[in-house]
């Protein structure tokens, strides 16, 4: 990774100072994600084979921070190199792909070490915290501070007691099931949403199933619900581009299922697998879909406050983050949520209007994925059947156009 | 291919999704399925703990079998080498 070691200094933030609470090493772990990221990056382009894990030559180099100065830095340059298979070549490969990260990139991290030290005391309900990222060259550099200890960091569980027997892992390189397809024949009649980005590798869901996935949505009545997205990765050799087509979705079963949050368990997993076994096991886990149901958190709020409320609007929540990673930690990996967007909206809306205790809902859809490391909203393309209403468009004007209004009905 | 070094195993380890595999070399026989789970999710770099601060439950599914162990389980008595095990979290959506 360089010669350079990471640490995150962790402060309560008070109206005149930041004082130091913690300091607590960057694990190389926590640049697995925009490392897997970078790597199916190069696989999009061609200029790897399509495998993903592995070993492959990597670096972080600091981006300093030109206000606080050296050890601090305003973000990371990240890259990857092609394997040489000399591990002392005097000539460094060009990079295959690389980016930079600024330090959002370690919010997750900063979120989780306040979680441990609220839990021993450290940090108290209340406290404003903040948190700044340090580089120090060498191996065995230590920041000033108290560093949380090994049973402190992540979890609880002790970093350095049983560590079940003293076996080692290694990755075995996935092999990308791709097959070869042309774009062209899936972007002929497909509607984007929210514009797919450059960096966004194209996904495209069939209408049919965002109708079930609506469909199960409001069968839930007021609570969560969720599944599983299994398709295919096609290779466009032309475009030199990776591509992704779900072609069904897998109802998760054997939930936990609330208004505020749908705990998949063992069972859910395993009735998952049992179906794509049952479907040929020609398709792939591409990512999963959950519902978020405003309507019944919001049913107390007045129609000021639901405009402006986040909750009324398409988020990926942390415990979201949280599934996507134990869950679909690779690159290609997407979710889709489904939720309630109040009155107008800038959301994709899916659904003819209805109204609800006098406000107006509407169903919304949003597609999330990997971007950097990080899990961001992304665009997308629907398919299939022609999509029911508009996405992304203008209101109609009730004035001009008064049979388009979609009117609240009282 | 070898499969049993000093009376520990080699055992293929996955997430839930398929997404990530490793090969698991010198797994000991007497380890309980528990402590094995615990290693492997630290080893293969799965989040450990969920955003509300608990410890994530991962279950072990044997893939042979297709039952899910229990953690008070001897690895020596319940794998055998080369095993397919599939770790499978309880998990939170919000």
């Amino acid at each position: 990774m360089g010669s350079f070691r990471y640490f995150m200094n962790l402060y309560r933030q008070s109206e005149v100072q930041l004082d130091l609470v913690a300091s607590v090493p960057v694990p190389v772990e926590r640049f697995q994600p925009v490392l897997e990221w970078l790597q199916f990056q190069a696989v999009r382009h061609g200029k790897t084979p399509p495998h993903l894990g592995g070993e492959i030559p990597w670096e972080a180099e600091p981006i300093w921070d030109s206000a606080l100065g050296d050890p601090f830095v305003s973000g990371v340059g990240m890259s990857i190199r092609a394997e040489t298979g000399a591990k002392s070549s005097p000539v460094a490969a060009a990079p295959l792909e690389s980016c930079d990260l600024d330090v959002d990139y370690f919010k997750s991290m900063a979120l989780d070490a306040v979680v441990v030290l609220a839990r021993t005391g450290k940090l108290t309900k209340g406290d404003r915290t903040s948190y700044r990222i340090l580089a120090l060259a060498g191996e065995d550099q230590a920041s000033k501070g108290e560093a949380l200890t090994a049973e402190e960091t992540e979890d609880g569980y002790s970093g350095d007691g049983f560590s079940g027997g003293g076996f080692t892992v290694e990755e075995i390189e996935q092999v990308l099931p791709v097959q070869d397809a042309s774009m062209d024949a899936f972007l002929e009649g497909a509607r984007a949403c929210d514009e797919p980005g450059p960096e966004d590798m194209p996904v495209f869901l069939p209408q049919e199933i965002l109708d079930e996935v609506l469909a199960l949505k409001a069968e839930a009545d007021g609570v969560e619900t969720g599944g599983i997205l299994v398709g295919r990765l096609h290779c466009d050799s032309v475009r030199s581009e990776i591509f992704a087509e779900v072609t069904a979705q897998i109802p998760a079963r054997h939930t936990r299922a609330g208004a505020v949050s749908l705990e998949f368990t063992k069972e859910t997993w395993t009735a998952v697998q049992d179906a794509i076994d049952l479907r040929g096991n020609t398709e792939i886990m591409v990512g999963w879909w959950h519902s978020h149901v405003a309507r019944t958190w919001c049913k107390e709020c007045d129609a000021e406050c639901l405009k402006k409320c986040p909750l009324a609007q398409s988020f990926f929540s942390t415990s979201d983050s949280k599934l996507h990673q134990v869950v679909f930690p690779r690159a290609y990996s997407v979710a889709l949520v489904v939720g309630d967007a109040v009155g107008d909206t800038t959301e994709n809306i899916t659904t003819e209007n209805n109204t609800e205790g006098g406000e107006l809902w509407r169903d919304y859809h949003a597609m999330y994925g990997w971007n950097r490391g990080l899990l961001k909203r992304r665009g997308f393309h629907i398919i299939g059947s022609e999509v029911i209403s508009e996405m992304n468009c203008p209101e109609p004007d009730p004035v001009k156009d008064p049979g388009a209004s979609l009117s609240k009905s009282d | 291919m070898v499969t049993r070094t000093n009376g520990s195993l080699v055992l293929e380890v996955s997430d839930v999704s398929g997404q990530k595999r490793v090969k698991a070399r010198g797994v000991q026989r007497d380890a309980l399925v528990g402590e094995f789970v615990r290693g492997a999710v630290d080893r293969m770099g799965l989040p450990r703990i969920s955003s509300n601060g608990e410890p994530f439950t991962y279950h072990a599914r044997l893939e042979r079998e297709g039952r899910h162990l229990h953690a008070s389980e001897r690895v020596g008595e319940a794998l055998r080498p080369d095993d397919r095990i599939v770790l499978q979290p309880n998990v939170d959506a919000g």
